[in-house]
């Protein structure tokens, strides 16, 4: 990164900032205009709003694949919209300028869901520190719109962590983003008006690009230190 | 023949017409504000030359109270109620995240960590028994593993 640009555009990566998601597509005016601007003196482009070279994915060879699988070549997460607490959301806006691991659950989950959430929560400072160029975020999506809205959503993942965003959306929606994401899941049958009832669903974190792709997949179990150091090569050997 | 003796001198010194199995490491996860849903897990050790099982749980507070087992199949977390959960002879069985669970449904209030709850178990030998369950907060490292 030239010190021109980790200079101009470091107001716009403000931590602080996630936190106040009214402001993300006015955010993202501005960092469009930045980076055209920029793009001629750094062809590269900043870490979180490059594109990843697919020969270099592609030829990536990770040291643990019951860690961390690449996805080449990487799926693009199609157009959909969503809500958080914070209001509509729409993919693939909401992976733009970050660095995102994905995962799908519902609040209802007593046991896989929370344990999962806590190993993201251990491994989100670990990154924030061995790839401190890099902004992450973590999306969980409810997979569970029947008896999640976005608030209950909210109060659940931010227990774990206060930056990461829940998100919830329309059956079609979901399906939408999760089928060719092949982040499977199944709603145990119920009667119309029972409450109480089970979703089996896929317990990986997705890697995706700022660009909407989906470029890796971790596996559980979740170990944080493991997955740290999964990233790390991953970012040197493809991103960086 | 030693076990045999062994487990009859414990049983006349317990009093106990049958050896329930022997719970401990109890403890329910402190769950996030308006969570419908969370576990009790505990350690389950069998001194017996029977097999024992736990049939059923209940706790005061919930809508309900299930047993469950979490498994992973392909990539993909189910979660099967389950009948009972055996204990082998002079064997150990966990309940642990990942794994076996009781799943509290429905709380009235919110668990927070220092709340206790009281969880009664029944054994299929007909024996049951009251643990004051602790609310703790999850560590951060899971104890998954496969």
């Amino acid at each position: 990164m030239s010190f021109f640009q980790s200079q101009t555009l470091g107001f716009l990566f403000n931590p602080a900032r996630m936190v106040r998601r009214g402001v993300l597509s006015a955010g993202l005016v501005c960092f469009a205009l930045l980076t055209t601007a920029c793009g001629q003196n750094a062809p590269s482009g900043n870490i979180n709003e490059r594109e990843i070279a697919l020969a270099r994915l592609a030829a990536f060879e990770s040291n643990d694949l019951l860690v961390l699988r690449p996805v080449s070549p990487s799926i693009s997460v199609p157009a959909a919209d969503f809500m958080s607490v914070h209001g509509a959301i729409a993919t693939p806006a909401l992976f733009k300028d970050h660095w995102t691991l994905f995962y799908i659950g519902y609040t209802f989950c007593p046991d896989v869901c929370p344990t999962e959430l806590t190993a993201l929560s251990g491994l989100l400072p670990k990154l924030q520190k061995s790839l401190p160029d890099v902004h992450w975020q973590i999306v969980f999506l409810s997979v569970d719109p029947d008896r999640d809205n976005p608030k209950r959503i909210a109060d659940y993942v931010h227990y774990f962590n206060p930056d990461f965003l829940g998100i919830t959306g329309s059956r079609a929606m979901i399906d939408k983003v999760t089928q060719p994401l092949k982040a499977g899941y199944r709603v145990s049958p119920h009667a119309p008006g029972d409450n109480i009832y089970e979703i089996d669903h896929d317990t990986a974190y997705r890697l995706i690009s700022p660009e909407g792709k989906m470029v890796a997949i971790l596996p559980s179990p979740h170990d944080p230190a493991a997955m740290d150091q999964a990233l790390v090569q991953f970012f040197k050997e493809v991103v960086q | 023949m030693k076990r045999f003796l062994i487990g009859s001198v414990f049983m006349t010194i317990s009093g106990m017409a049958a050896a329930a199995p022997v719970i401990s490491e109890a403890w329910i996860p402190e769950q996030p504000p308006g969570a419908m849903a969370s576990a009790v897990f505990l350690d389950m050790k069998n001194n017996s030359d029977k097999p024992e099982a736990l049939v059923k749980a209940a706790a005061p507070g919930f809508k309900e109270v299930q047993l469950h087992k979490s498994v992973e199949v392909n990539g993909m977390h189910q979660m099967i109620e389950q009948k009972e959960i055996l204990v082998a002879p002079h064997g150990e069985t966990k309940l642990a995240p990942g794994g076996f669970h009781i799943m509290l449904i429905g709380p009235e209030k919110a668990l927070v960590a220092g709340e206790t709850v009281p969880v009664t178990l029944s054994f299929a030998d007909g024996t049951s028994e009251t643990l004051n369950v602790p609310v703790k907060k999850r560590p951060m490292m899971p104890m998954m593993k496969h």
